[in-house]
């Protein structure tokens, strides 16, 4: 789980990040339109490189400015891993791994869901569920985008490029990770000494710059 | 303005001083002003309004020994020279003192507190380390580096500057240079390493800085500056 002083930060930072998303005040329990909002955010952090942090307990004031509002102590609780992890899980595949914490800071109180990068396969949404104007798309890959920060389904040739560098990336890391232990490969190259530079040059190079 | 008055004058202020070689010294790497110039041409970083460095080929000065260039508008101040080595040299006024509070964080109320300057975090320090790394980088292209490059980067005069992490808004704490000695900082890369190091040397050594004026980034914090430092480079800001 992420540091207090991280924490700090996610709620400080006050505007949104690729990996960093705000949500205001809300139950977890009894609404589904919480739920679809959440679950999407978390498959598009999922997707990312180093995953990403969903906040819960923010005010958008305009239109990218947020400011802590702080959640009820009903609400914070109504965060629980479990359920969420159910709700979430039902409709994403492979399941997303996060961790949820409740935090406070100056008296508001948030809940910050910590997502993790997938493990070897990216987080697709298996079921297709509407809710009060807000949908889960079945077969969809929700990706968070460099160029805007939404959790979307992939819509670009170049979100469907990132992803799949990063999955093949990662598929290619396990398998020398496998085969080095398995000695079929020599075990990482140790980085060579950096020789030093010779006095020469160096004395040559502060004599060129004549004290400049 | 002579080259003496602008050093005077940069170094009045809070700036950057920016040396960049092989660490095999060979005295005529490039041997004439059209090869500097082509190296320049190639060299400089334009990722944001201001290029790095300022080069306009038509407004430089050559002796034989080396190519220089200046430029002293508005807030800008910089000198620079590359000599017939490949040494590059540079000197780069930071913004932060010579501008008015009121025009640096226009349009804010309450304006911060009153400091000898302002050093933006993104702006002023991670987008000039990544700027002068690739510009490093540019070097070692030009083949002027070989086998390994020195970068050294040092920042003078920022005693009792504050540290902003952006116009618009501030830090909850305030972070100040509490020292009046240069932050230096020192890299030997291999030629062939430096393309792949060099945004994330970049951070590490804005990094740094920031811990000189108090701030000890938070991982989610840097990997925001990562995050920002990706739009810088692919002209997305």
């Amino acid at each position: 789980m992420p540091n207090t002083v991280d924490l700090q930060f996610y709620i400080q930072h006050r505007r949104e990040e690729r990996y960093l998303e705000y949500k205001c005040s809300m139950m977890w329990t009894g609404n589904d339109v919480t739920k679809v909002k959440v679950a999407k955010a978390m498959m598009a952090m999922s997707n990312l490189s180093n995953g990403g942090v969903v906040v819960v307990g923010m005010k958008e004031l305009e239109r990218g400015v947020w400011q802590p509002d702080g959640m009820s102590e009903q609400q914070v609780m109504s965060f629980n891993h479990d359920d969420i992890a159910q709700w979430v899980n039902d409709c994403a595949v492979p399941s997303v791994q996060f961790e949820v914490e409740s935090f406070e800071l100056d008296g508001n109180r948030f809940v910050i869901i910590k997502v993790r990068e997938f493990d070897r396969i990216p987080v697709v949404c298996r079921r297709q569920k509407t809710v009060g104007g807000e949908d889960l798309r079945a077969g969809a890959v929700y990706f968070r985008s460099n160029r805007k920060h939404e959790s979307a389904p992939i819509s670009s040739d170049e979100d469907m490029r990132e992803l799949i560098e990063l999955a093949v990336d990662k598929g290619v890391a396990q398998e020398i990770k496998r085969l080095r232990e398995l000695g079929l490969i020599p075990a990482e190259p140790q980085p060579h000494a950096e020789p030093e530079a010779r006095e020469s040059s160096a004395l040559n190079y502060a004599q060129e710059r004549e004290g400049l | 303005m002579s080259q003496e008055e602008l050093l005077q004058d940069i170094r009045s202020h809070g700036y950057w001083r920016v040396e960049v070689h092989s660490t095999d010294y060979q005295s005529n790497r490039l041997s004439s002003r059209a090869a500097m110039q082509d190296l320049l041409n190639r060299a400089t970083v334009s990722l944001r309004g201001w290029p790095y460095p300022y080069y306009r080929a038509e407004e430089t000065t050559y002796n034989a020994k080396w190519l220089e260039g200046q430029v002293s508008w508005d807030y800008f101040r910089e000198y620079w020279r590359l000599y017939e080595s490949g040494q590059w040299l540079h000197y780069l006024g930071l913004r932060g003192a010579r501008i008015s509070r009121e025009r640096l964080f226009q349009g804010r109320s309450p304006l911060p507190p009153q400091h000898t300057g302002y050093l933006h975090v993104r702006g002023d320090v991670l987008f000039t380390f990544t700027e002068i790394l690739r510009f490093a980088v540019g070097l070692a292209q030009g083949g002027v580096l070989d086998p390994t490059a020195f970068v050294s980067i040092q920042l003078h005069n920022t005693k009792d500057y504050m540290l902003v992490e952006g116009f618009e808004r501030f830090f909850p704490h305030e972070y100040v240079n509490q020292s009046d000695r240069p932050i230096e900082q020192q890299y030997k890369l291999p030629v062939s390493e430096l393309s792949a190091v060099a945004d994330q040397t970049a951070l590490e050594m804005s990094v740094r800085v920031f811990e000189v004026f108090g701030w000890i980034p938070s991982e989610a914090a840097v990997r925001t500056l990562e995050e920002d430092q990706k739009k810088l480079v692919e002209r997305r800001l």
